[in-house]
């Protein structure tokens, strides 16, 4: 399908209008992009805040914590309960969650809760209040009415033939910003995981990608052009809810574990209590949600950009009644919406600990069982220590773990809790999650900044940018499990990753204090923190030094490294059953960057002759890396590089 | 009014249920359980865990609070780093309570975290005890090696995790920082001076209460405590103070030379069995950990053996969170301790136990056990394969030497029970017949259609036009079709799952009925005293016969899932006969002391006097259903043979009941009759066996059939 003569959708003036402000104002493609992205986003969180603001009640989901000085974190459902702020917590409510699906790649919620609790309003608040009614679908499903690709189809009966036609409508495909699905699990929930991977396709074969087109920004010197591409989509935002599946609610199935698995399950609480009289005066008599919206959004988005209000708002507002006039109006406003909401820019990388502590997490959580996935990587060092011999070297990790401990017994109960095993997409669903919090972190931390200073958010919200954090993947994995588990028997995945952290947190301390001779601490903004990344930079460091080795002379040396954190690692699991899986992870991953390094042993000596001696290790680490980078992409004859691409963190 | 003590209890729950939360998340949410107090209550205070919750009960706080004032107070003056005014002394002491029960929480909850963690644990440590006290006293009976190994577990225990909380709650480690910051928080101070930590030497508060006002009844109790202020005071004048309090307790029960080299041999007997390779793998060095016990010994009274102290608390901790090395490090820890462990006591950290009945101290697993940690030690050593168990298990079985008390006779009926199940040839007890049965070979899923709808051609659009298409293409049905030109029928299916049976025959092989009734003959002339096991005599055969057919039927029932009753019956004097309660057959196989078992290992050596109301006693406390009798006796009845025949009579006319009548050693009339009868009743089976070679060399199977079938 092509839209590129879809005259609808190229009202892009607004766009181009405020790319050729900025570029005058000597800002770069990236700058532009950059800048247009954070201010429509905090624009749109503003006005839809100011506009919802005496409609909805807010709804507190969650409370995450972490206090720099212990190391320590916290992880809290919130319920609906309004909790007295703290310093170094951030409370994150319903609302947060839906506008960060708008901006995050496929964040589709779920909302489960009785009846009449208010799901479907807000959810319905927000959605009337940022998009026009044509951008955005509400179906409700029923035992007769589970079609709910409807929004995306044209059915018609052929005269001719007698025989039912159905179609992608196409205008539909490209319109649809946003869709909310009521009781979900009163029709068929398998029927809505094609939307959940962002596409439509019939029984037919037909198929479409499905959401709002990304505008595309073209500059040259001061010369701003727009232009589309089919596949830069920014998916359609999808949102259910449904009652529990409770003998209550007759008719309300469980969800389908392959749905379920691409939703994010929020448990909506029910806000009477709570929210008490307060709502006693809220009123949903004002509709015209989204012009009032507008009208806010356009002086706030002039503003954060410095551009003058009367241009935006003459190209983003309509300027009479006319339905053509309004549509111009929301197209440019769509694409705008489009660019600034574009997931590609709030997909951040995530910091070393914070990939080495959801390792430990997945360790815990994935897999059969404790017992092998342990046995796995004593396995791994046993091989490589066979594999490696004659360097002399020993990576065998010789303990076992009691698998009737109390510990691993409480870890057990909680998988045993959970309706399927740890899947390649929960992962995924908790990176996702994870961009989403740091999201939602981020803005609310500079609009608290902001306040307290009296400076601008939109440059706390720039300043704040960082890559994502052991916080940030810690509590997105604390909301995909949960999502995970099926009977609720006394057992909360929390716990299970609250050990994964202090696991974590007590061995990177006590390995970075060994090999620094001093107390070292958790930080968990320091890039630089981790267990194997300070095994690999040692092994760096061993050899930065040296010149013109040959390749098994680089490759002795740095061996015999590893093998010496190796073994200093492997006597500090504290006898503890869980900490000893995440020794026996990264003991076998040192172990595969051992192996790795006698097999590339002749392309990491050229790296580093080439980059010749220093005092410094990084200039030889970056060299090492990209001899694994490249060893990514060559034809595969070892299986553990994985591995030793974890080591650094690509 | 407020509870005394209730405020200190909660305050350090909230301690440490903080600092559980970060470093041990997934026990932060262990209960604590709390009573109200109890004047009457033996025991003053007490803590305990089953690894599900911690009880913290305070039964007597007025009394905790003075012995704390009177006793504890004066000897921690300083341990808080400065002098406390003597003016302040009830403040003092109600700090000191809520610092012990901070200590108490740390303590359970280091058992399901540290030791013992596990089940394999428990008995991988009470084998090293085992082999440590052998060691040290190789002429002790099993009995009493047993007996000890039991009664010292608990506290040595303790005396590991009491070790790594001190090595964890000092020296900077993450619990000392996290006390540091909780303890703070609640801004108590005594003049200016902020409670900034637990004071020194806490471990040792509860033992100094303990035996404020009573004197020790063992030895080992005051004498690890003499350890504990070595291992926990850090001070040398708490320490030496702490010292002196228990060796005071001790008087003349041990000489001066004797507690040095209990105490050092212990202290140092932590590396005795580790090679050096291996302990300095840990970070431990051998020479210096041997060096240190005897310095901190000797040396106590002076501040240069603080290091020793910090250095012997650090080894033993690291060493034994080690599990590679904890056990061989128990062995000898136990060895220079062993001769001081009470063989009818258990070393509790109130040293004033009695029977294994009283409940009371501190203990990681519930007190009221009957039998106590021998019986648990012995089911260690069995479970874990101890090559001397097989030794031993006879002459614990046979051993009637004093205190012939409850928990002996207990573990005297485990010794029994394994000799028994690991001797005994199985005797399966067979069907001859052949039947039918119903088997389901799987499932399969049919579209059943539910109801129908008209529609005209505007509703259409409503319709799941893409499931309805991919039905038709699975199925072939069509469910939705043109009816003309305004009207469309729209059928509606669901799937239903349905089973695929077939049926097949087979011989049923292994009886399982709903009951098994065994009847013993307990008389003198199958056994003369209670020492039979091995003895190949009577009873000793008698019991061969039983296991052989309980370790078959157990193994089918547990593979078919079948719940089968068993009820015990021993004849003996006249009136005596002893009937047991029902025992389900998997718990009766694998407990020793279930009630079933009690009577059948326990004969009474009297007469063979048959009460007639036992036969039908025997059925009334069955389930309904199946019952096989298993009788078996020697010689003849010292009653009156008809009436019995009758009885016996009575139960094979009755639908679903067999008898195996099994005549050992010796053949009387009455074993004759139940011959002939055999001859007539084809569900009873008589089986003579001579000798217990006999026995042992014929009996492979014995096949039988209900009343119902015909032979």
């Amino acid at each position: 399908m092509t839209f590129e003569n879809n005259k609808d959708i190229q009202q892009t003036k607004a766009l181009e209008l405020i790319a050729t402000e900025l570029a005058k104002d000597g800002y770069d493609h990236a700058g532009i992009k950059e800048k247009l992205h954070q201010a429509a986003f905090l624009a749109t969180l503003e006005s839809a805040s100011q506009t919802m603001g005496s409609r909805v009640t807010p709804t507190p989901l969650f409370r995450i914590s972490y206090d720099h000085d212990s190391s320590s974190l916290e992880f809290n459902f919130l319920e609906g309960k309004g909790l007295v702020p703290e310093k170094s917590a951030v409370d994150l409510d319903y609302a947060d969650f839906v506008f960060a699906s708008f901006k995050c790649d496929r964040v589709a919620l779920l909302s489960e809760g009785i009846t009449g609790t208010g799901k479907t309003y807000t959810l319905e608040q927000v959605l009337k209040t940022v998009y026009a009614s044509d951008n955005r679908r509400g179906i409700r499903l029923n035992t007769n009415m589970s079609n709910v690709l409807q929004p995306y189809i044209e059915g018609r009966v052929d005269p001719n033939e007698g025989v039912l036609r159905i179609n992608i409508n196409k205008n539909a495909v490209r319109e649809i910003a946003a869709l909310f699905i009521d009781e979900q699990n009163r029709g068929d929930t398998n029927a809505i995981l094609g939307l959940l991977d962002n596409q439509v396709v019939l029984a037919t074969g037909e198929r479409a990608e499905l959401g709002l087109l990304i505008p595309q920004i073209d500059i040259d010197g001061n010369d701003v052009k727009i232009h589309f591409e089919d596949e830069k989509v920014k998916p359609v935002a999808v949102h259910s809810a449904q009652n529990p599946p409770n003998p209550e609610y007759s008719g309300a199935r469980r969800t389908d574990g392959a749905v379920g698995n691409r939703q994010v399950r929020i448990n909506y609480p029910n806000m009477a209590l709570h929210s008490g009289a307060a709502t006693i005066n809220m009123t949903e008599q004002f509709n015209h949600h989204h012009d009032n919206f507008m009208d806010l959004f356009t002086t706030k988005l002039a503003n954060y950009l410095n551009i003058d209000t009367q241009r935006i708002r003459k190209l983003l507002l309509p300027q009479n009644s006319n339905p053509e006039e309004k549509d111009r109006a929301n197209q440019e406003y769509l694409n705008i919406h489009a660019v600034s909401f574009d997931p590609a820019n709030s997909q951040n990388l995530f910091l070393r600990s914070a990939v080495e502590n959801a390792d430990h997490i997945i360790m815990l959580t994935g897999g059969n069982d404790l017992e092998s996935n342990f046995n796995d990587e004593l396995e791994i060092a046993q091989q490589w220590t066979d594999e490696l011999k004659h360097y002399g070297v020993n990576f065998v990790y010789n303990t076992t773990i009691d698998t009737k401990s109390q510990l691993v017994l409480r870890i057990e109960k909680v998988r045993s809790a959970f309706n399927e095993a740890l899947i390649e997409r929960d992962k995924t669903k908790a990176t996702k999650i994870a961009d989403a919090l740091a999201l939602i972190t981020r803005y609310k931390k500079a609009y608290e900044i902001s306040r307290e200073q009296g400076t601008s958010p939109l440059d706390e919200f720039k300043g704040l940018q960082a890559p994502l954090t052991v916080r940030d993947i810690t509590s997105a994995y604390a909301i995909v499990l949960n999502d995970k588990v099926q009977t609720k028997n006394g057992t909360s995945p929390v716990s299970v990753i609250n050990q994964a952290f202090t696991d974590y947190v007590g061995l990177l301390g006590k390995f970075s204090s060994k090999v620094y001779d001093s107390k070292k601490k958790f930080d968990l903004t320091d890039p630089n923190q981790s267990i194997r990344y300070l095994c690999s930079y040692l092994a760096v460091n061993a050899v930065k030094k040296d010149h013109e080795l040959k390749a098994d002379e680089y490759a002795s040396k740095m061996i015999e490294e590893l093998n010496k954190t190796s073994s200093l690692l492997r006597g500090l699991d504290d006898g503890s059953d869980t900490k000893k899986l995440l020794v026996a992870r990264v003991n076998s991953d040192i172990a595969s960057l051992a192996g790795f390094i006698h097999q590339y042993r002749r392309d990491i000596a050229e790296a580093f002759n080439q980059v010749g001696v220093s005092d410094k290790v990084m200039p030889r680490y970056v060299a090492l890396t990209d001899v694994v980078k490249k060893a990514r992409n060559e034809v595969k004859t070892n299986y553990t590089l994985p591995r030793v691409e974890r080591v650094f963190g690509i | 009014m407020a509870t005394l003590l209730l405020e200190e209890s909660v305050n350090a729950e909230t301690i440490w249920r903080n600092i559980t939360s970060s470093q041990q998340p997934l026990f932060a949410d262990m209960p604590i359980e709390r009573v109200e107090p109890d004047p009457n209550n033996k025991r003053h205070w007490m803590a305990a865990t089953d690894d599900q919750k911690i009880m913290l009960h305070v039964y007597k706080p007025d009394y905790v609070l003075e012995q704390f004032e009177k006793v504890v107070v004066p000897i921690f003056n300083n341990a808080y780093g400065f002098n406390v005014d003597s003016n302040q002394k009830k403040e003092f002491a109600q700090q000191l309570v809520k610092d012990t029960f901070t200590y108490l929480l740390f303590h359970e909850l280091f058992h399901p975290v540290y030791c013992p963690k596990s089940q394999t644990d428990k008995e991988k440590f009470d084998l090293a005890l085992k082999n440590g006290i052998k060691r040290a006293e190789p002429h002790l009976s099993p009995r009493d090696l047993i007996n000890k190994t039991g009664n010292v577990r608990n506290a040595i225990w303790d005396l590991l995790i009491d070790t790594f909380f001190t090595h964890y709650s000092t020296n900077g480690s993450d619990y000392d920082q996290e006390l540091r910051a909780e303890i703070s928080k609640l801004g108590n101070k005594f003049d200016n001076n902020l409670i900034e930590t637990l004071p020194d030497g806490i471990v040792t508060t509860w033992d100094i209460v303990e035996l404020a006002d009573h004197q020790p009844e063992t030895v080992f109790y005051p004498l690890t405590r003499a350890m504990y202020s070595l291992l926990h005071c850090d001070n040398e004048n708490l320490r030496s103070n702490v010292f002196d309090y228990f060796r005071n307790k001790l008087g003349r029960k041990i000489s001066n030379h004797d507690l040095e080299t209990a105490i050092v041999g212990s202290l140092s007997g932590s590396v005795k069995y580790l090679n050096k390779h291996e302990l300095a793998l840990v970070g431990v060095d051998k020479n210096r950990m041997v060096d240190s016990s005897e310095e901190l010994y000797h040396a106590r009274d002076n501040q240069r053996s603080s290091v020793a102290r910090k250095y012997v608390t650090e080894a033993i901790t690291k060493i034994n969170t080690s599990f590679e090395l904890r056990y061989r490090s128990v062995e000898g820890i136990i060895e220079p301790l062993a001769k001081y462990i009470s063989t009818t006591k258990e070393e509790k950290r109130d040293g004033a136990n009695s029977d294994g009945n009283d409940s009371g101290g501190d203990e990681q697993t519930s007190t009221s056990e009957e039998g106590g940690g021998a019986e648990d030690t012995l089911q260690s050593l069995i479970n874990q394969n101890d090559p001397d168990v097989n030794s031993m298990l006879a002459s614990i079985a046979n051993d009637q030497s004093a205190p012939n008390n409850n928990r002996n006779k207990r573990l005297s009926n485990l010794a029994k029970d394994e000799f028994y199940k690991r001797n005994a040839r199985a005797l399966p007890i067979k069907s001859p017949t052949l039947e039918s049965e119903t088997v389901v070979v799987g499932k399969i899923k049919t579209p059943v259609k539910v109801s129908e709808k008209l529609l005209t051609p505007d509703q259409l659009h409503d319709l799941p036009m893409d499931q309805i298409i991919q039905f038709q293409q699975d199925t072939g049905l069509v469910c939705l079709s043109r009816l003309s030109q305004y009207q469309w029928k729209y059928e509606i299916y669901e799937w239903h799952e349905q089973d695929i049976t077939d049926y097949q025959h087979k011989k049923t092989g292994i009886i399982l009925p709903d009951n098994i009734i065994f009847r013993v003959d307990g008389s003198g002339s199958m056994t003369s005293n209670e020492a039979f096991v091995g003895t190949k005599d009577r009873y000793d055969c008698l019991m061969h016969v039983i296991y052989g057919i309980v370790k078959s039927t157990a193994e089918a029932a547990k593979k078919m899932n079948k719940e089968i009753q068993v009820v015990g019956v021993s004849y003996s004097y006249a009136g005596r006969t002893k009937v047991s309660d029902p025992v389900e057959l998997q718990t009766f196989y694998d407990t020793p002391n279930n009630s079933a078992k009690q009577v059948l290992l326990n004969p009474e050596m009297g007469s063979t006097h048959h009460d007639l109301p036992a036969y039908q006693e025997a059925h009334d406390r069955c389930k309904p259903g199946k019952t096989i009798e298993i009788i078996v006796t020697d010689g003849d009845l010292n009653t009156d043979h008809d009436q019995s025949m009758t009885e016996i009579r009575k139960i094979l006319d009755t639908e679903n009941n067999m008898m195996v009548y099994f005549s050992i050693f010796t053949e009387g009339t009455f074993a004759r009759r139940m011959g002939r009868l055999a001859g007539i009743k084809p569900n009873l089976t008589y089986k003579p066996f001579l000798s217990f070679d006999r026995l042992q060399s014929v009996a492979n199977e014995i096949i039988v059939q209900y009343k119902e079938c015909r032979r």
